[in-house]
């Protein structure tokens, strides 16, 4: 019988570094949906994280060399992905952020009534969806330690080493971020009494 | 305890970070400013509610459509190479050895040209036996070659021993 061994990512690329593509398919799997919850929180639309998320493993596939394992292969990659979602967010025009005062009454995926006991998926909806529409709205840097920490569950240490931002101003980062989210979902809220 | 301060500590507070000390001053805070405690309530919900934000899947054919666009790219890349070169640099070599060729090519031709001057103008000068100055038809010469009486002498001298062979018409 044959027991599969499990390798951790460090071997993996070691292995792919060596030729062997199966280990490259191996970490693709491990990593594609994480990177995709993290890049969709910077960019809010699947088609255009998805086009990330590829190009993200393209560039492993081409840079494989490049790793050292100094550092951790998650730190890496989430490094990479996190590049290449900042230079194509500066690629783009800036759009006008939508009001999310706004959100309630515009918003047309959703027939919000001003009742309180509003279906409760409905309102889980609402939330996720005000939720994400305001950290896109956050500057760049403190969205990136927010959905590093809060949706991608990373350490302090971690993100500090993804970003290259000394460990002090990442937590203070995240606070701030905290924060001003708290004060625009409450905007949200207000509105929609 | 103050507001800012306060705001400042709430993620340490919610992720149980504060000493038992910096624990009392921030909950009697809370108790007392209206502000500072809802700002704790909705910072609270932000990290629940972002904990469970519904997950994005990418399609069951990511993967092909990954290893179909990674062959893809190899490909181009050697379509693109000539001999191992991108034809750009390629293209650049030549036009950059061509004008150095010329460039060089220019310069030995001069260099030529300026010795078959030399050789036409002695051939053709005039020259008095009985006259230590020489007559030069070629103005190219004139101006330089003759300004020392050395190096009169020495044409004459060598034209004297060539006057057999040399046919000077003016």
């Amino acid at each position: 019988m044959k027991t599969k061994i499990k390798y951790s990512d460090k071997e993996l690329i070691a292995k792919f570094q060596g030729g062997d593509e199966f280990a490259y398919n191996e970490l693709v799997n491990r990593y594609k949906d994480k990177l995709i919850n993290f890049v969709y929180s910077y960019f809010g639309s699947k088609d255009d994280a998805q086009d990330i998320v590829q190009e993200t493993f393209i560039k492993l596939y081409q840079k494989k060399d490049y790793y050292k394992p100094i550092s951790e292969f998650s730190t890496w990659i989430y490094t990479i992905a996190a590049n290449i979602s900042k230079t194509e967010l500066r690629k783009r025009k800036r759009r006008k952020t939508s009001s999310l005062s706004e959100l309630g009454i515009e918003d047309k995926d959703f027939d919000i009534r001003y009742e309180d006991d509003t279906d409760s998926e409905i309102l889980k909806q609402f939330n996720q969806k005000a939720l994400n529409k305001a950290i896109q709205s956050l500057d760049l840097p403190f969205r990136t330690a927010f959905i590093l920490r809060d949706i991608q569950e990373l350490s302090y240490d971690d993100i500090s080493k993804i970003t290259g931002v000394p460990l002090g101003t990442i937590k203070s980062r995240i606070n701030r971020a905290r924060i001003q989210l708290q004060k625009m979902l409450k905007e949200v809220y207000n509105n929609r009494r | 305890m103050n507001c800012y301060t306060f705001k400042d500590k709430i993620s340490e507070y919610l992720e149980n970070k504060l000493s038992i000390n910096e624990i009392n001053f921030y909950e009697n805070h809370k108790k007392k400013c209206n502000d500072c405690s809802d700002t704790h309530h909705g910072v609270k919900n932000i990290i629940e509610l972002s904990k469970n934000l519904d997950k994005v899947f990418l399609p069951s054919d990511f993967n092909s459509q990954l290893f179909l666009k990674l062959k893809n790219n190899k490909d181009n890349i050697l379509k693109r190479n000539f001999f191992g070169y991108k034809p750009q640099y390629l293209i650049g070599s030549f036009f950059a050895s061509l004008i150095i060729f010329i460039i060089i090519f220019n310069l030995s031709e001069n260099k030529d040209s300026n010795i078959l001057d030399f050789q036409s103008t002695t051939q053709n000068s005039y020259i008095n036996k009985n006259d230590s100055n020489l007559l030069l038809t070629n103005d190219a010469i004139k101006d330089s070659i003759l300004d020392s009486i050395d190096k009169k002498i020495k044409i004459d001298n060598f034209l004297n021993s060539n006057a057999k062979t040399v046919d000077y018409i003016p």
